[in-house]
């Protein structure tokens, strides 16, 4: 198998990396970047934990090819915010509740973003239907659509 | 899994790169391909994967008189956001609309919907309601084949090595037309359908003029009902009509059992499926929103 | 609303921030140079013998480093909760019972080198007949998966004389009830990584009771426990799924071998197919009353399928036996409770322990009973319900904390104003209903001594530092924790930090299991900080030259406590008594900072550290009666369900669930209330869509795409309601609420079922197919 350089942005900054075609995306940003905020859960995207943004939409990074996201942008957790900075949608999360064993929260923080920068005023059934796609076995998601509409609303 | 990675930039790449691959697969959307790949449910494992996604020409959106063009790698959520698909074909937006999860809609498109084969596939019985035809081009040029005749089983459709589908071709609904699709899945979003249906109707003075019906996850693959679309036309369309309509419907399929529901069950909701999606339909050929 | 100043406060976990920020380290995302990783070679005949197996071609693979077998194992070769059943790598010539039993080890440079190596190993079992039935395995002529025999135990409660009251019931409702395997589902597969640090065997894992993990390392890696570290990673949800070992003894043991760092991880259809499961049981109920509808008798037989090995089994179906008859006063009982091995997946711990499959018996019972009867639920339920002097049906006594009556009222008043129908509303093909659920659930472990020890040290700075063995599996136990301690101290949430679930340095927090890390770890907690405390008292009243119960602590002061009267007289003097310079009548001070307090007590040579450790107050169970006192304290909870039946095609859906949880006192509301959203989510999906599909003992549910949890979709409104009637031995009063979410919420929905179209389900999950095959069969006799 080949090797070839990519070149994408990751996180907002300009990112090569050499990758053979197999490497998947979420292996690639766990294993060669070391950036293991995103989660696998199944790695048959059926349960959103491996959630990224790619070019802002959430896809699930377990069935990506790392290979696929040259010329694109990723973002992951990571780029969301900083122990001095949390995003607002972060520091929701915390502030409501909606954290608990945290394993869902990186993609249900993505999917939380996409979400508000496409449609800035959801409806509860909207944030549903947005992170229908990001499993959580420990919080009913009550206090994650609240966090989410928490932001919404406070903007 | 190993293999070398191919993306051609335009159609004519596409061709020739398919030309010498002997054993390859196409990526579109990956939500389908990667979960094969991984569980090695291909056999053989290609060895070759030649990447669509970077083919501007595949994920257009285009119309001609009484059609809709839609190119294969058009993602699910594209179609349910195109200005053109919810004002010409709205059906097909609404199905692509409940694959899934918004994560395998952003990837998943129209032609791996298809190509995937699944019985249960989401966007194929509004595809095929809308009477659609795929266009098939390999080396030696293109061809137009119904979509009801590229399903050949399970999991396999009549595309040969070197084939790939470049466009899907529906009718829009017209003045007097209504469609809809409504599927049962077990839960509200991830859900495979245990049973998923399209129909579309043209009303003539309270008369069924024409119909299609077509049903996914009865069947080996998605299916037509043209028994029951020979029934209808020339009766009148109302709900003691669709309410028939669902009986014969649910007699007419032969399912399965399978992990997700029986056969049974299956012909149940056929009954329901049929009579719910025709008053839809109905109400929109009539200009009214849909309403059960 | 609380009378504390962080107790009962909805402070920010202490966890969140490295959670939301994804830098919170999960054991999968452990990373060690020259890490190796591991893969396991398991069974696919579900009983057999282990003729041979040979792994040399794996062996020979460039890239793997290591291939274990029985063989190699240089301990018991044996794990298990209760029974050490589990093989750690079967052995040649010995028994395989279950598929996913573990036969080989792999470790290699690689994941895709060991995935690959797997495909390399060769194994010849000898084909034994298998049983997949309780009922037909707890016959003389099953297939015996054990010398034993295939019945592993048998839980018996007699009281009273059962016999001659049935003849005195006005009523009696007798049904058997059916439910189904159900999977935990966390999101986080099963991970652990291991490596020698020293000559200690250490490992960082995804788990539920690191101490335990620890003597089950220990034991068969043949070392010291001294020489075993377990540390539990950020766990991603376990719901009793991460008490069974999993990647733990494979770890020690590679890492010891290869004496490189290993990493195992399981794919998710691997955590399906080889985690314990929830017992599917077979509830045969019978339950007889007055004509006034108070309860006088029940019988009931309860057999459990346990699988293959017995995991948390006997304790399982010991629960089932004690709660059957719900949190209702029942004078005369007879319960005989089996729990059954056969060759499917092993059942064992899972939110609720047997307790949510009993609910739906005896709730079921109850609304049956109260309509024969021709009274409401409600009423039923108040006539019956526990009330502090209840007795219970093991014999014992329940004098305070007892909130079932309160939750009951609660749910009954907020479902009066939120859920706005009341029995069948017609809307063309729907129908809407209503239902009630009660339960109530024994803190700890059953009749067994459980203990949870801590250490809390003071540190000069006033901040504290918490050694707990209790592991946070996403709960807020670390959060629950600290708030006790901050509380004590009088110091602030940022001032305390706990240390968690490290074998190496905590003590034995017991399992977080049997929601008691709150009751028991809370105590333990306690206990250590008002050890410390009492030197800084002491040390306070020596320097405000008063007696140490005159001193009170709080808002990082050690203060001379003052009447009413005192302070009053105070105010008044001020000018005269120098109160101006904060002193005190006796010239000496009111008050001094807790600084200072600690700094004197290192000046005199005194450390500001306390241990504690505390057991609730059980006795065992009599084998032949069942009777004793099985735990300290109980939850009690209602919750009332509004389902929406969709009479064409089946489907269910539920609009909203009123909950009231008692909980002798919400140390972190905000968290209590994601505990009842929690567990009214997953109650909803063993009601209606989640069941383990096996057949001839293999799991055809095997992903997450055929095991369907609820999404953000199928979610009701929960409207969660906080009950406090304070558990006397409780920290601040608390008991626990971890499982009591989930217990109720399948019996409130399949009641409120009955109540929308008139259909009773004796069997769990009430799938749409069900629904609709009855509905059908009903129309079809009315025809």
């Amino acid at each position: 198998m080949s090797k070839e350089v990519i070149c994408f942005i990751l996180n907002g900054q300009k990112m090569e990396i050499e990758v053979e075609p197999s490497l998947l995306l979420i292996d690639m940003l766990r294993n060669r970047l070391g950036l293991t905020g995103t989660k696998m859960g199944c790695g048959e995207g059926e349960c959103g934990a491996c959630t990224v943004l790619l070019d802002g939409k959430t896809v699930n990074s377990c069935l990506i090819l790392a290979r696929q996201v040259e010329g694109h942008e990723v973002l992951t957790v990571e780029g969301l915010g900083t122990y001095d900075k949390l995003h607002p949608l972060q520091d929701a999360f915390i502030a409501e509740g909606a954290v608990q064993c945290g394993f869902c929260t990186p993609g249900m923080l993505l999917s939380a973003k996409s979400l508000l920068d496409e449609n800035p005023q959801p409806t509860r059934n909207q944030i549903a239907k947005h992170i229908s796609g990001n499993l959580c076995r420990c919080t009913g998601y009550v206090k994650i659509i609240n966090a989410i509409e928490k932001v919404a609303k406070s903007d | 899994m190993e293999f070398t990675y191919y993306h051609p930039k335009n159609i004519q790449s596409l061709v020739t790169t398919l030309s010498g691959l002997q054993n390859y697969a196409l990526l579109a959307g990956g939500t389908d391909l990667l979960v094969k790949m991984k569980e090695k449910l291909l056999q053989p494992m290609p060895q070759a994967v030649v990447d669509i996604n970077e083919i501007g020409k595949l994920q257009e959106i285009t119309e001609s008189e009484g059609y809709l063009w839609i190119g294969p790698a058009v993602s699910h959520t594209a179609l349910t956001k195109s200005v053109l698909v919810n004002e010409k074909a709205v059906v097909l937006a609404e199905a692509a609309g409940q694959i899934g999860s918004p994560q395998i809609r952003n990837k998943g498109t129209v032609g791996g919907n298809i190509c995937n084969a699944s019985p249960a596939a989401d966007t194929v019985p509004a595809l095929l309601a809308l009477d659609a035809m795929v266009e098939i081009s390999d080396q030696s040029g293109r061809r137009h084949v119904a979509l009801s005749e590229v399903f050949k089983g399970p999991g396999r459709t009549c595309l040969l090595p070197g084939q790939f589908i470049s466009q899907i071709r529906l009718r829009t609904i017209q003045h007097n037309e209504g469609a809809a699709f409504l599927k049962f899945g077990k839960r509200k979003a991830l859900a495979i359908a245990m049973i998923n249906a399209a129909v579309w109707l043209k009303i003539a003075n309270g008369i069924i003029d024409d119909v299609r019906i077509a049903f996914g996850s009865v069947a080996p693959t998605p299916i037509r009902l043209y028994e029951l679309e020979t029934w209808l036309i020339g009766k009148s369309a109302n709900h003691g009509v669709f309410a028939q309509a669902g009986v014969k419907a649910s007699q007419m399929i032969k399912p399965i059992d399978d992990i997700r529901c029986t056969a049974d069950y299956r012909k149940r909701l056929a009954q329901i499926i049929i009579f719910r999606s025709l008053v839809t339909a109905l109400g929109r050929a009539q200009g009214r929103c849909g309403c059960e | 609303m609380s009378d504390y100043r962080v107790v009962g406060q909805s402070v920010r976990k202490l966890d969140a921030v490295d959670k939301v920020l994804g830098k919170a380290q999960f054991a999968a995302d452990i990373h060690f140079d020259g890490m190796l990783y591991a893969k396991v070679f398991r069974s696919q005949v579900p009983h057999g013998i282990l003729l041979s197996i040979d792994v040399s071609k794996a062996k020979a693979l460039a890239g793997v480093v290591i291939v274990l077998t029985g063989k190699d194992v240089p301990g018991s070769n044996s794990a298990g909760i209760i029974v050490k059943d589990e093989p750690v790598l079967v052995k040649i010539n010995e028994k395989i019972r279950k598929i996913g039993d573990p036969l080989a080890l792999i470790a290699a440079e690689t994941e895709a080198l060991a995935e690959k190596a797997l495909e390399l190993i060769e194994v010849d079992i000898e084909v034994l007949p298998a049983v997949f039935d309780p009922i037909a395995a707890m016959t003389d002529s099953a297939p015996r998966i054990y010398a034993d025999g295939n019945v592993l135990a048998v839980r018996k409660l007699r009281k009273g004389n059962i016999q001659e009251v049935f003849t005195d019931c006005a009523v009696i409702v007798e049904n058997e009830y059916r439910t189904q395997m159900v999977e935990h589902a966390y999101i986080e597969p099963e991970a652990g990584v291991a490596r020698l640090e020293g000559d200690v065997v250490t490992m960082w894992v995804a788990t539920q009771n690191t101490h335990f993990d620890a003597k089950e390392v220990a034991r068969n890696l043949k070392i010291g426990l001294d020489k075993v570290r377990v540390i539990q990673a950020t766990t991603g949800g376990a719901f009793g799924g991460k008490l069974d070992v999993s990647v733990q003894i494979h770890l020690g043991l590679l890492a010891l071998r290869t004496r490189r760092p290993v990493k195992l991880v399981y794919s998710r259809s691997e955590s399906i197919i080889n985690s314990s499961k929830r017992h599917p049981c077979i509830i045969k109920m019978k339950t007889g009353a007055d004509k006034a509808g108070k309860l006088l008798a029940m019988e009931c037989t309860i057999i459990g399928d346990t699988g293959a090995y017995a995991s948390y089994g006997p304790g399982t179906i010991t629960r089932t036996a004690v709660h059957a008859t719900g949190p209702y006063e029942i004078p005369h009982v007879a319960i005989d409770a089996y729990t059954v091995y056969t060759n499917n997946p092993t059942a064992g711990a899972m939110r609720g322990f047997g307790v949510p499959q009993v609910a739906f018996a005896h709730e079921s019972q109850m609304d049956i009973l109260a309509e024969k009867l021709g009274i409401s639920p409600l009423q039923i339920r108040l006539l019956n319900a526990f009330r502090p002097g209840s007795v219970t049906a093991t014999g014992a006594e329940l004098t305070q904390s007892v909130g079932i009556v309160p939750t009951l009222e609660k749910t009954k008043a907020a479902a009066a104003t939120l859920i706005d129908s009341q029995c069948s509303v017609m809307n063309g093909a729907k129908r809407r209903g209503i239902g009630t659920a009660s339960m109530w659930y024994g803190i700890g472990n059953t009749g067994l001594p459980n203990p949870a020890g801590a250490y809390v040290n003071l540190l000069d700075d006033g901040t504290a530092l918490v050694l707990t063995g209790c592991a946070d599996i996403g709960q807020g136990s670390s959060t629950t924790l600290a708030q006790i301690v901050a509380e004590e101290f009088g110091i602030d949430m940022e001032d305390v930090r706990v240390v968690s679930a490290d074998t190496g340095v905590t003590p034995d927090g017991g399992a977080t299991s049997a929601s008691r890390q709150t009751y028991i770890s809370g105590n333990a907690v306690r206990l250590a900080a008002q050890e410390a405390k009492k030197v800084l008292i002491e040390t306070a009243a020596a320097m405000l030259v008063v007696t140490p119960d005159e001193i009170a602590v709080g808002n990082k002061m050690l203060s001379v406590k003052q009447t009413a009267e005192q302070s009053q007289y105070l105010t008044d003097c001020q000018g005269e008594c120098r109160l101006d310079l904060g002193l005190s009548p006796k010239g000496r001070g009111l008050s001094v900072r807790l600084v200072d307090c600690i700094a004197q007590c290192r000046s005199t040579g005194k450390l500001t550290i306390g241990h504690g450790w505390f057991n609730p107050d059980t006795t065992g169970l009599d084998p032949e009666t069942g009777q004793g006192k099985p735990y300290a304290t109980y939850a009690f909870a209602t919750q009332i369900a509004e389902v929406e039946v969709d009479t064409e095609s089946g489907e269910i859906e539920v609009i909203r669930i009123v909950a009231a949880h008692d909980v002798g006192k919400a140390i972190n509301p905000v968290n209590i209330e994601g505990q009842i959203e929690g567990g009214c989510t997953m109650g909803l999906g063993y009601a209606l869509t989640e069941q383990i599909q096996v057949r001839e003992g293999k799991i055809l549910t095997k992903n997450l795409a055929t095991y369907l949890i609820p999404t953000a979709l199928d979610i009701p409104e929960v409207y969660p309601l906080i009950v406090e009637e304070p558990e006397q031995t409780g920290p601040f009063g608390a008991k626990g609420v971890g499982e009591p979410s989930l217990i109720p919420t399948a019996a409130a929905i399949a009641n409120a079922i009955y109540n929308a179209i008139g259909i009773r389900f004796t069997e769990l999950p009430i799938t749409p197919e069900r629904v609709l095959t009855k509905l059908q069969e009903i129309q079809n006799a009315n025809v």
